[in-house]
């Protein structure tokens, strides 16, 4: 018969013997993990308010000229975006921008936060702060280094990457048109996408690229329709509109592809934006573009 | 000194906050691993609290309370990770903690027949929390009571309840092998 003060006397012995021990080099994971996030600033509400940047929808309507498909190099004509320009107040080498964010929910909020953190610091940009006084902001300081249509472009863009498989016999696509009702993704790209890397080369020692290499079940995906639809389209699209239509020239085998943006000055996108954008993934479903 | 630490992280010192979590992490650890019975999620409840802690340590009110709002969290992490694994359990086939515990490492489960460790497995989170932050963390009940976020008298009542829960898992533990020995 076990009495109250047996119990609770083996209590400490065994919760003690019981307690597991976490593997060495586990804590050095965890906390290099929070090092790259923002702090909250002191007063703000967190179970009840949210932010939301602020830009202008139609910079989704961003471009890209060339994709590049294993050895195939399609050109496609480029659309021109739009910017929206955050107030700025100048600092000594460094432009500081503090965007007023409406309220959102807070799960949503707390997501979103995290992706345009990580799409910022993708970009160059390190001192991000969500903040709140009477009301919500995103802080941060841009950097000489950095473009600022790339923040802008980074602000104002949900992420929604997806390639299209394109019906035969439909209208060719046109760049910055919205994807037609039915015409459906060949995969989940933001599970998909494994690695996002910024490089040159490829095309031209002076043009960026994005080079982006896929899972297994987007490879086979792409390898198997490419295969079939050779002479067809693929079409590009992020965030609902079409980013770029290449022609499939050959069967795309290697889970590999290289997206080229091209060096206009009214460029929506450039790779630097886009690389940071699809590295960082799309922003959470529910959180608003204005 | 800790205090210190506190301060410096609060204002943005990330090398001060891994110094933290440093001094706190094997306890942690063992907290969340006693509540939850698993490593793998006790591993996911920390990764939350510390994440959690960082992003949240500016808003700290008292930073020479830092212990008990470092435990706040995890325990919340915690319920948070036993809600999951609640509605997983749901999903999937239905089993009793008990059940489940040995689905998920069934060669563990046999091999630990200890009475004890198996009635502590069939307590509710919570009750594995005050027992945990009570006998293993030698927290008083007030503190105890501050951590999981309850008045005084409801972590009383509920250190109360936890025990006589264990009792009576104890007790269930012990019947089947009465009964079979009186059946043979």
């Amino acid at each position: 018969m076990t009495g109250r003060d047996d119990l609770e006397g083996r209590l400490p012995a065994f919760l003690a013997n019981r307690a597991p021990s976490p593997e060495p080099g586990l804590l050095d994971d965890l906390v290099r993990q929070t090092a790259d996030l923002p702090q909250r600033r002191r007063g703000l509400m967190l179970a009840s308010i949210g932010w939301l940047v602020v830009g202008a929808a139609a910079a989704v309507a961003v471009l890209v000229g060339v994709v590049v498909f294993g050895s195939g190099l399609v050109q496609t004509p480029v659309a021109p975006g739009t910017h929206a320009t955050p107030s700025a107040t100048p600092a000594p080498g460094m432009t500081t921008v503090s965007l007023p964010v409406p309220v959102q929910e807070k799960a949503i909020v707390e997501q979103a936060e995290m992706v345009f953190a990580n799409r910022l610091k993708a970009l160059g940009i390190g001192t991000f702060t969500a903040s709140a006084g009477n009301d919500l902001r995103f802080t941060f300081l841009i950097p000489p280094s950095v473009d600022p249509a790339d923040v802008d472009a980074v602000l104002h863009t949900a992420g929604r990457i997806e390639w299209l498989a394109w019906p035969d016999g439909a209208p060719t696509p046109n760049v910055g048109d919205p994807v037609p009702q039915g015409v459906l993704p060949l995969f989940d790209a933001a599970s998909q996408i494994t690695s996002v890397k910024l490089t040159t080369g490829h095309t031209s020692p002076q043009v960026p690229e994005v080079e982006l290499t896929f899972g297994p079940v987007a490879t086979e995906a792409l390898a198997t329709y490419t295969t079939s639809h050779i002479g067809q389209p693929l079409p590009l699209a992020l965030d609902g509109r079409i980013l770029t239509a290449p022609i499939i020239l050959s069967p795309l085998t290697g889970g590999d592809v290289i997206i080229t943006t091209p060096s206009v000055p009214d460029a929506g996108l450039s790779a630097a934006a886009l690389a940071a954008i699809l590295k960082s993934g799309p922003v959470p479903s529910g959180w608003t573009l204005p | 000194m800790q205090t210190d630490l506190v301060e410096q992280a609060m204002r943005g010192n990330h090398d001060a906050f891994a110094d933290l979590a440093t001094r706190a992490w094997a306890k942690l650890y063992g907290t969340a691993g006693l509540i939850l019975g698993d490593d793998g999620y006790a591993q996911e409840a920390v990764q939350a609290a510390l994440i959690r802690a960082w992003r949240d340590l500016p808003t700290l009110r008292h930073p020479d309370r830092f212990d008990a709002w470092l435990y706040r969290l995890l325990v919340n992490a915690c319920r948070d990770e036993a809600r999951r694994r609640q509605r997983g359990r749901q999903r999937e086939i239905g089993l009793d903690g008990l059940q489940a515990a040995a689905a998920d490492n069934p060669v563990a489960w046999l091999a630990d027949r200890d009475e004890l460790d198996r009635a502590f497995a069939r307590l509710t989170p919570d009750h594995r929390a005050i027992l945990t932050l009570i006998y293993y963390r030698d927290l008083t009940v007030p503190e105890a009571a501050a951590v999981i976020g309850t008045p005084l008298g409801t972590a009383k009542s509920r250190l109360h309840r936890a025990l006589d829960a264990l009792r009576a898992a104890l007790a269930a533990e012990r019947r089947p092998r009465i009964e079979q020995e009186m059946g043979t």
